[in-house]
């Protein structure tokens, strides 16, 4: 499996895009985990039927750093969904 | 002078007697902001841990669209801290500002300010007001002491 260039994509849904490509719904939460250690993703564990996971995203501006915040929505053990935002900090 | 990284963040501290009731805490805590070289600058959030000990964090960060600079406004943001969670930072400096009975419920007060602050929409700016802004501002207006677990921490001054 290629190392996703994360800080690489521009857009939520150029994340989800391909999230969902290495991901299909239908997918458990091991091969969530799996991807996950693979692309050194930060993620909680299942709470809620929501896996919620980390990546490094772009910085627009020298104070204000961004994060990928993904969220693998779980029906019965299986991905059904993803959700993608960008979160940003700052001072 | 940093504060002490946070105690596991679940479970009780080792030692503590029986609970006299209901017990919450609420920490301040900082990460550092990456991207100038050799200037500490923070970020301050605030954790609050309910009775069984699980932590939810109260966070302020630009909204990133529009507004001077580009910044956009001050967009607030809560929910259970966990991993894949914005300032997941678990060995991030933090001072706790109040703990026991008293400190219960002050999450619903957090919730209440964080949506007036976002209602308004307030232009983010880096040297306030910004998030460090909102860290203090929900603490000022729900009767928490304020203090923080770091020195420099731009806008911490600003109470919106």
């Amino acid at each position: 499996m290629a190392r996703v260039e994360w800080k690489r994509l521009r857009a939520a849904e150029e994340v989800r895009a391909r999230l969902l490509a290495e991901l299909p719904p239908g997918s458990d939460a091991s091969a969530i985990r799996s991807f996950a250690t693979a692309q050194r993703l930060e993620c909680s564990d299942p709470v809620g039927g929501v896996i919620r996971c980390s990546a490094p995203a772009r910085g627009r501006w020298p104070l204000v750093s961004a994060k990928w915040l993904i969220e693998c929505r779980l029906e019965d053990g299986r991905l059904v969904d993803i959700a993608v935002r960008e979160g940003l900090t700052g001072p | 002078m940093e504060g002490r990284p946070p105690e596991a963040e679940t479970g009780r501290e080792a030692g503590a007697g029986p609970a006299a009731g209901p017990s919450c805490q609420i920490d301040v805590r900082a990460t550092k902001i990456r991207g100038l070289a050799g200037l500490p600058i923070y970020h301050l959030f605030v954790i609050y841990k309910d009775p069984s000990g699980s932590p939810y964090f109260f966070r302020g960060g630009p909204s990133g669209r529009g507004g001077p600079g580009g910044y956009g406004s001050i967009k607030c943001d809560h929910g259970a801290y966990t991993p894949g969670t914005v300032d997941w930072e678990p060995g991030a400096p933090s001072t706790t500002v109040m703990s026991g009975p008293a400190a219960c419920g002050k999450d619903t007060s957090f919730i209440r300010e964080l949506s007036r602050i976002d209602a308004a929409s307030i232009p983010y700016q880096p040297t306030g007001p910004n998030s460090n802004s909102v860290a203090r501002t929900i603490l000022n207006k729900t009767g928490v002491p304020e203090d923080k677990p770091v020195m420099i921490a731009p806008g911490w001054g600003q109470i919106l």
